[in-house]
């Protein structure tokens, strides 16, 4: 439960008054009921963003979060060394791939329409990748590995992730997972 | 499912520098079903069968019990304790068939008066047996007629200790030859209620209430969780309603800034009022904080859960037709607790001699149920006082008042009145 703190500077557990002095607390802002941009209503009451224009209300910018230029990319590559007994047979002719971490997060998955699930780095060929199995975020010049809860698990430079923790990646890292998928992080030149 | 409700009542606006804040709480339970206790019910009688209950009072008071031992459900549980120098356990703990009853009721009827009053014996009988059911809703009913020993003070003393929060116990006098104070010591310890039971052919029907209330409660072991910020200091906390019981100096402090009150075991429909008076540091003009929260908290094995929850405001204002209005709840019981602290106070003088002194609480105290509306006490009172003028208070000391009628009065005078809708 994140604190919230009092306008004695108390942490207080509670929302209406501190927890620790009773000193009412202030109301947060109303919602914008319009959008501050091209004025039209906003509606529904909580709408991300506005109808009209695009307005991306808890961001301030106008449609999805720009891509930010990131010098980071992974290389996805299959490694038959990685099969396990029950696993199928791996491809013998996979290009490697290399895709640019453009995103600020980036989801590593297997993409599903039904469940509009759409990875930065889709691993369609490994049915042992979960949908959402993890991700890469990117923010101030860092960059984290976290495993969102897959099923078959995440390796990082052969040793199993936590899930749902942030681990820091540096340049040449080896990210193993699914079947026998390989991604290989790399700080590109430009 | 539990439908504890929690409403406060008070004048939320305080004039500027003053400290002290008073709110009036009704709390209702409609149906506690499920909460907080296994659903069992242990009833407990002691009846006192010392040496001064001979003759027509151990006579109704077993006749009495074995009533009550008939009017027990099959699926309660009950047992029985004689007291004397000694409490000797008559029916052990055991389920109210009709065997059980049987064996019970012959035990009773061998019962013979004799012998001290040492009341802490008795209620440590009552505690074996009552540990022996713990997540039940567990009910004691102490009769007795007379003095404890003073040899067994210091002990009762240590026994009440034990005896708090284990169970809770209804205590009545028969006739006029016991000490209010005792039996009230007891009875505000285990959450029950002291009363006088004139005569003794008016011992079945005084049972048969309390059986009735004990049977209708569905969730023990209830505790009134008051939060206050930090610097402030709660002055009092009284139940003030149906009757008053200073609840002050029997607060648990689970953390600091928390007391825990006990309330004992709630029935359907039972409703019940709480005064609080809390200091706190006073603000300026405009200035709003939370005085309060206060909730219920029942404990089911160990896990604690909150049903019902109200808070307490202080807003200081130098608006003063804003903060001189009294609300009138908080006016209501503050007048209720005057006339019972004027009642005991006018029968202390009495009692002393001092007409003068007797005559003015008295007067006082008819006028204050007058203007209440409690009719009960001011019943109470004309058999004490000849009244003149309910209105202005004024009342002549009857020349004869039976002591019976004086006791009544005294341990009565702590019900109150509701306030009647405006």
């Amino acid at each position: 439960m994140p604190q919230i703190v009092c306008p004695q500077g108390h942490e207080s557990q509670e929302t209406d008054f501190c927890s620790v002095c009773g000193a009412k607390m202030a109301e947060p802002p109303a919602p914008a009921t319009k959008c501050p941009d091209c004025d039209a209503p906003r509606e529904p009451a909580n709408a991300a963003f506005c109808e009209s224009c695009g307005f991306n209300f808890a961001t301030g910018a106008h449609g999805e979060p720009k891509p930010i230029a990131s010098a980071w990319e992974v290389l996805v590559t299959v490694d038959p060394a990685l099969r396990t007994e029950e696993s199928p047979a791996a491809p013998v002719s996979f290009e490697p791939l290399r895709v640019r971490l453009n995103d600020g997060s980036n989801l590593i998955g297997r993409r599903s329409e039904k469940r509009a699930v759409f990875p930065q780095v889709a691993l369609d060929f490994d049915d042992a990748v979960s949908h959402r199995h993890a991700l890469i975020e990117l923010a101030d010049g860092r960059i984290a590995l976290r495993d969102v809860g897959s099923a078959n698990g995440t390796r990082l430079n052969g040793s199993d992730v936590e899930p749902l923790r942030d681990l820091a990646l540096k340049d040449g890292d080896q990210i193993t997972l699914g079947h026998w998928t390989r991604l290989t992080v790399r700080a590109s030149a430009g | 499912m539990n439908q504890f409700k929690a409403e406060v009542f008070q004048n939320a606006y305080l004039p500027v520098g003053s400290p002290e804040v008073n709110a009036i709480m009704t709390v209702t339970v409609e149906s506690a079903l499920g909460l907080g206790s296994t659903g069992d019910k242990v009833i407990g009688v002691i009846f006192d069968a010392s040496g001064s209950m001979e003759g027509g009072k151990i006579h109704a008071a077993k006749d009495a019990t074995v009533r009550l031992i008939w009017m027990l459900p099959a699926e309660t549980t009950f047992f029985v304790i004689a007291g004397g120098e000694h409490g000797v356990l008559m029916a052990p703990l055991a389920r109210a068939t009709s065997d059980n009853k049987q064996a019970a009721i012959a035990a009773i009827k061998r019962v013979k008066a004799i012998g001290g009053t040492c009341i802490s014996t008795w209620l440590g009988r009552a505690l074996e047996q009552f540990s022996l059911m713990p997540g039940a809703i567990r009910q004691c009913i102490l009769l007795t007629d007379g003095e404890n020993e003073k040899e067994d003070e210091p002990l009762l003393d240590s026994m009440l200790n034990a005896c708090e929060g284990q169970f809770q116990c209804e205590c009545r006098g028969v006739g006029a030859d016991w000490k209010i104070e005792e039996l009230r010591k007891i009875s505000a310890r285990l959450l029950g209620s002291t009363d006088i039971i004139t005569r003794p052919d008016l011992i079945e029907a005084d049972f048969k209430r309390i059986l009735e209330q004990a049977l209708n409660k569905d969730v023990s072991d209830v505790a009134l969780r008051l939060w206050t910020p930090q610097g402030a200091r709660v002055k009092f906390c009284k139940q003030v309603s149906p009757d008053i019981v200073d609840l002050t100096g029997r607060a648990r402090q689970p953390a600091p800034q928390l007391f825990d009150y006990p309330t004992g075991a709630w029935g359907k429909a039972e409703s019940r009022d709480y005064h609080f008076c809390i200091e706190v540091n006073p603000g300026g003009a405009g200035d709003e904080m939370l005085a309060g929260r206060a909730s219920l908290v029942v404990t089911t094995s160990g896990v604690e859960s909150k049903v019902a929850e109200a808070r307490i405001l202080a807003i200081w204002t130098d608006d003063e037709s804003k903060s001189t209005r009294l609300d009138r709840r908080v006016a209501h019981y503050t007048g209720q607790a005057d006339l019972a602290q004027s009642i005991h106070d006018g029968l202390d003088a009495h009692a002393r001699g001092d007409e003068e002194t007797a005559t003015a609480l008295l007067g006082k105290a008819v006028r204050l149920a007058y203007e209440s509306g409690n009719e009960a006490t001011t019943r109470l009172l004309r058999r004490v006082v000849d009244v003149e003028s309910e209105e202005q208070g004024t009342v002549r000391l009857k020349r004869q008042v039976a002591k019976e009628d004086a006791m009544a009065l005294e341990t009565r005078s702590t019900k109150t009145a509701r306030l009647s809708r405006p």
